[in-house]
């Protein structure tokens, strides 16, 4: 063990700072604060600009598009962005089917389809979830047929994130019944969400937004080289999009940030007078957090620096991460009193004069709160990720 | 000696309150004519006469149909700290309206930045040389405030004491915002500007004022735990039904230990919280700072284990608990609106630790 961080690496950093601060525009880096589920324009924008400095993937092997830094200078890139109130880059194209494609996908599909998520011109969302199958993905009932050389598509999909944005979905379904989903019974899909038989419905969430949708697909008839890498490979191909996600699910950089805000609001916001800061339990709550969220980062890093490979590391960091981003957003609604209460529609959160009298940090908070209820939920309920870490980690 | 079980009539109350909420969604005609509107009036002045337990019951019941409507702040709030004033003319109008269900009537203290204290208003009341008053400045936040014909308005007269005054929301020199809560209730902000007030609107002033507006606030508080209660046990029973029904696994998600115990830890947070309603109720009529260290010990109780049983109701219900079509969630929501109505769980600490010498005495 050894621990300097390289004059190297504080250089990339002051240069990225600069660099990044400068170009996310001053009405982009409002809304990134304020709003719970980011505009397609701003992700699409953001994509853009990233892409025309090379920056759009850094994650990805250098070969596909990909910056070439070590996942330590990767990860200052991140925090970086999140400091410089960047919206968080559409996670589905980058994150999910971009790793997929360079790791499993054919030369045609790579060529095909990695450089427009690069652009951002293509956007995705990911067909797993259904409504009876939430952590339980082996039971998908969504059913891909062998017509010819083409493939049918019947069944549907729910809480699918960025739907209504998307162009393409990453489609998860089953192609042999007869053979469990892990001994191959599933096969992944490129699906062209403006085909005939694809129709989208909004699920709205507690925070009254609109980032999730409800996907029907009837009859949709798909090319045969919609098929991602095998066929049969579906539950292998879920299983390391997965292992990804809970890292990146870790949210370190917007932890950091978010936790950062919140002492500035507990700065402002004052009670008969005296700074909410100043109060024991809240100087006490501010510094839990702020001690959590260090011990999050060194595990990533620890993680980044040294991959264990070991699912139960991975999971931990998940439910480590979503009940800090749960615990922040409840401070931070906590700091803001009956401000609380305010319901704070689309068009109130960009205005100049937010009703209840209140600070501009305050539209977004609420809503933030009630929808990150959700972070325990998704990409493998907290519970569902304690099994696997008794599993993995004790066999039981 | 307490008794804890339900009266003849308090069953009674509660029955009715279901069945009107089971049958359609009600409206504020209804209330008044069952009654409950003025549940805290004295029969003299309009009303029923009943107890702060009979409301907490009615409350219950509120909160466990999801009903948005201002029934705490009208009714278990603002008409019993009206009755409580020196009587006048006016005052027995308003009480009466209330009682009728003519009039709304919600309680204007908060000012941007008051958080949740009840004092030191920037709202400045100037006396007339002729008799009456003119009053300026701005009220925050004032929940249930967005249909109210009539505030309860706390201003500071001549910089020095506290003053409640009975406004109309519809004289010349207030302006009024109306907008959404969380919760599907509604709130307000209020601009007033050399609003002219006869003498006969401060309804009482000084410290009998505070201490009328720490009672008042306080009932209420215990009222809106009684709603959270309710909230609470429905919610409760629907992430039960829930993880009976529903299969993940190829088992029903009640067949994993670690959701059932989930839900035992609800039932035991719930019922925790139940016994202190109670405890806030039997404190309400005890001195000031032992009631209000009481008091905020219920709250205390009831809003955490409120954000434990109706977030966990979401937890256990999955993604499902967060589709907005979804009750859980909605439930949720009136529990997160009630713990920061007159207080959240930390003010209540805070308060409680402030007054606890008198609690524990």
């Amino acid at each position: 063990m050894q621990f300097e961080l390289s004059p190297e690496c504080e250089a990339f950093r002051r240069e990225m700072q600069a660099q990044l601060r400068a170009m996310v525009p001053a009405d982009m880096a409002r809304r990134t604060r304020q709003r719970v589920h980011p505009t397609k324009d701003d992700l699409k924008l953001w994509n853009r600009l990233l892409n025309e400095k090379g920056w759009a993937a850094p994650h990805w092997p250098q070969e596909f598009g990909g910056t070439g830094w070590d996942p330590l200078l990767v990860h200052i890139f991140e925090e970086e962005c999140a400091a410089a109130d960047a919206p968080f880059p559409s996670y589905f194209g980058l994150r999910l089917v971009g790793p997929l494609l360079y790791t499993f996908g054919s030369q045609e599909h790579r060529d095909r389809y990695l450089p427009t998520i690069l652009s951002g011109d293509i956007f995705w969302c990911q067909g797993f979830s259904e409504p009876s199958s939430g952590s339980d993905l082996a039971s998908l009932r969504t059913r891909a047929y062998r017509d010819g050389d083409e493939w049918i598509v019947e069944g549907g999909k729910l809480w699918t994130t960025e739907a209504h944005f998307a162009d393409k979905m990453l489609l998860l379904a089953r192609t042999n019944p007869d053979v469990r989903p892990q001994r191959g019974g599933l096969s992944m899909f490129i699906l062209d969400m403006n085909a005939p038989g694809v129709t989208r419905r909004p699920v709205i969430t507690i925070d009254e937004g609109h980032s999730v949708n409800e996907i029907f697909f009837d009859s949709v008839r798909l090319p045969a080289d919609a098929l991602l890498g095998e066929e049969g490979e579906g539950w292998t191909y879920a299983k390391f999009l997965l292992a990804h996600e809970r890292i990146t699910n870790a949210h370190v950089p917007r932890n950091k940030r978010d936790v950062r805000m919140l002492r500035t609001i507990a700065s402002e916001e004052c009670d008969g007078g005296q700074p909410m800061v100043e109060r024991p339990d809240i100087a006490e709550a501010l510094a839990r957090l702020e001690i959590d969220v260090a011990a999050l980062e060194w595990s990533v890093l620890r993680e980044l620096n040294q991959p264990s490979g070991n699912p139960a590391i991975a999971s931990g960091l998940k439910i480590l991460a979503s009940e800090i981003q749960q615990r922040i957003t409840d401070l931070a609604v906590d700091l803001v009193g009956p401000a609380g209460l305010v319901f704070y529609d689309e068009a109130a959160i960009e205005c100049d004069d937010p009703a209840g009298d209140v600070a501009d940090y305050v539209p977004g908070l609420a809503a933030r709160q009630l929808f990150y209820r959700a972070t325990t939920i998704y990409a493998g309920s907290n519970e569902i990720q304690r099994g696997i870490i008794a599993r993995q980690a004790f066999g039981y | 000696m307490h008794h804890f079980a339900l009266t003849e009539e308090q069953r009674m109350l509660r029955e009715s309150a279901v069945r009107l909420f089971e049958k359609t969604t009600p409206k504020w005609s209804d209330f008044a004519e069952m009654g409950w509107l003025g549940l805290l009036i004295d029969i003299k002045r309009g009303g029923i006469g009943g107890t702060v337990a009979d409301a907490a019951v009615l409350a219950q019941a509120f909160g466990h149909g999801l009903v948005a409507a201002p029934y705490v702040t009208v009714a278990g709030l603002c008409a019993p700290l009206l009755c409580a004033a020196p009587a006048t003319e006016t005052l027995d109008g308003v009480i009466a309206a209330i009682a009728e269900g003519t009039q709304v009537v919600a309680l204007a203290a908060g000012e941007a930045g008051s958080h949740y204290g009840l004092s030191g208003h920037a709202t400045q009341a100037k006396s007339l040389p002729g008799g009456g008053w003119h009053i300026n400045g701005a009220k925050a936040i004032v929940v249930d405030g967005g249909q109210a014909d009539v505030f309860i308005l706390a201003a500071s007269i001549e910089n020095e004491r506290l003053g409640l005054f009975l406004i109309d929301a519809d004289m010349p020199g207030i302006s009024r915002r109306t907008y959404r809560t969380i919760d599907r209730h509604d709130a307000c902000d209020l601009k007033l500007e050399n609003v002219s007030l006869p003498q006969e609107r401060l309804i009482v002033e000084g410290d009998l004022a505070s201490e009328l507006l720490h009672a008042s606030v306080d009932r209420a508080n215990v009222l809106l735990a009684a709603e959270a209660i309710g909230a609470m046990e429905a919610a409760m029973a629907l992430a039960a039904e829930h993880i009976g029904t529903r299969e993940q696994f190829g088992r029903t998600l009640s067949s994993y230990q670690v959701l059932t115990h989930r839900l035992a830890d609800m039932h035991v947070r719930l019922e925790h919280a139940r016994s202190m309603l109670m405890r806030g109720l039997a404190m309400l009529e005890a001195q000031p700072d032992v009631r209000a260290a009481a008091v905020s010990a219920t709250m205390v109780h009831v809003i955490e284990a409120g954000e434990f049983v109706c977030g966990q109701a979401i937890q256990l219900h999955g993604g499902l608990g967060m589709s907005e079509e979804s009750q859980v969630g909605q439930y949720y929501k009136r529990l997160r609106a009630i713990g920061r109505t007159y207080g959240d769980a930390r003010f209540h600490l805070n308060r409680y630790i402030a007054h606890a010498s008198a609690d524990a005495a």
